[in-house]
């Protein structure tokens, strides 16, 4: 009970949290930061958008390397719960996958004129996608639930590397410079980022990893919901 | 496509609010289904105490 009571105060805590940090994004993040920042993007105000695209693409990555961690779990134990944790992950991660690439559209729409570009980081972000859901393709095509988890965990464990590659190391290598602002770089890269703008990017971030392990977890009780609810059945 | 003629501020505020929105009708969604997961899962506990009561019973009666 008094763990329940904990749960609703960090929920409504990370309910304020997003709160704060959108309208930090929009109202307390100096206009001077987006204006040398965009016209450095050729972004304008657009640029804010960084607020909510990178946090959602790092969510993106952690979420499929949990699950990838989990998949390897699976195969030490062979307990069905790890199963149902690797895929909760990846389910979510596609969802912030989605979530990254509609954004990022929105980023080509503004810089570019045009919604997708085929620019390295589209493409390795498209080829991400498939990857998945090439998982998602090779579990419904088995029946026999412990071989498509004993397959779904061993396809999974590629995603360790997979994502991390496809997100943060591919888009850099010089031979695929493309369109897109390397925006992680500048912050380390002596532009002049303000505390401000930090501070929100951070808070953003924290923010955005709060709403997935909510998710996830809300995602986990249902599979043992479904898992009780089978066993129930059973013994029926 | 047509564009719409407002100034710079004004947009800010604007798509501030659907940003808000968007949130606030995701946080809500979450702490719906998280109430429903809760209510399921008491009722499982209630359900799963209530089958073990009636199996000591019947364990006693034998």
């Amino acid at each position: 009970m008094k763990c329940e009571r904990w749960a609703d105060i960090a929920k409504i805590a990370l309910g304020l949290w997003m709160v704060a940090v959108i309208a930090g994004a929009f109202l307390w993040v100096p206009p001077d930061w987006a204006v040398v920042e965009g016209e450095r993007t050729g972004l304008g105000e657009g640029v804010r958008i960084v607020f909510f695209h990178i946090p959602v693409a790092w969510v993106t990555v952690l979420a499929f390397v949990i699950s990838s961690i989990w998949s390897i779990v699976y195969l030490v134990r062979r307990r069905r719960q790890d199963d149902h944790r690797a895929v909760n992950a990846a389910g979510l991660g596609i969802v912030f996958c989605l979530l990254a690439t509609l954004s990022g559209s929105l980023f080509a729409r503004i810089t570019w004129g045009s919604f997708w570009n085929w620019d390295p980081r589209e493409t390795t972000i498209f080829f991400l996608l498939l990857f998945y859901a090439a998982y998602f393709a090779l579990r419904a095509a088995v029946s026999d639930e412990g071989r498509r988890a004993t397959l779904g965990a061993a396809y999974n464990i590629l995603g360790l590397v997979v994502s991390p590659f496809l997100v943060f190391v591919a888009p850099r290598l010089a031979s695929l410079a493309g369109l897109h602002p390397d925006l992680i770089g500048s912050f380390g890269g002596g532009l002049p980022i303000g505390p401000r703008t930090m501070t929100v990017f951070l808070a953003a971030l924290a923010g955005f990893t709060g709403v997935f392990i909510w998710a996830y977890m809300l995602a986990n009780r249902v599979s043992r919901l479904e898992d009780a609810l089978e066993e129930a059945s059973w013994a029926a | 496509m047509g564009s719409l003629n407002v100034d710079q501020t004004t947009a800010l505020w604007i798509v501030l609010t659907v940003t808000l929105v968007v949130w606030l009708g995701i946080w809500g969604y979450l702490w719906f289904l998280h109430g429903r997961i809760r209510r399921l899962e008491q009722e499982m506990r209630r359900r799963e105490s209530l089958t073990d009561q009636e199996s000591a019973h019947a364990a006693r009666r034998r």
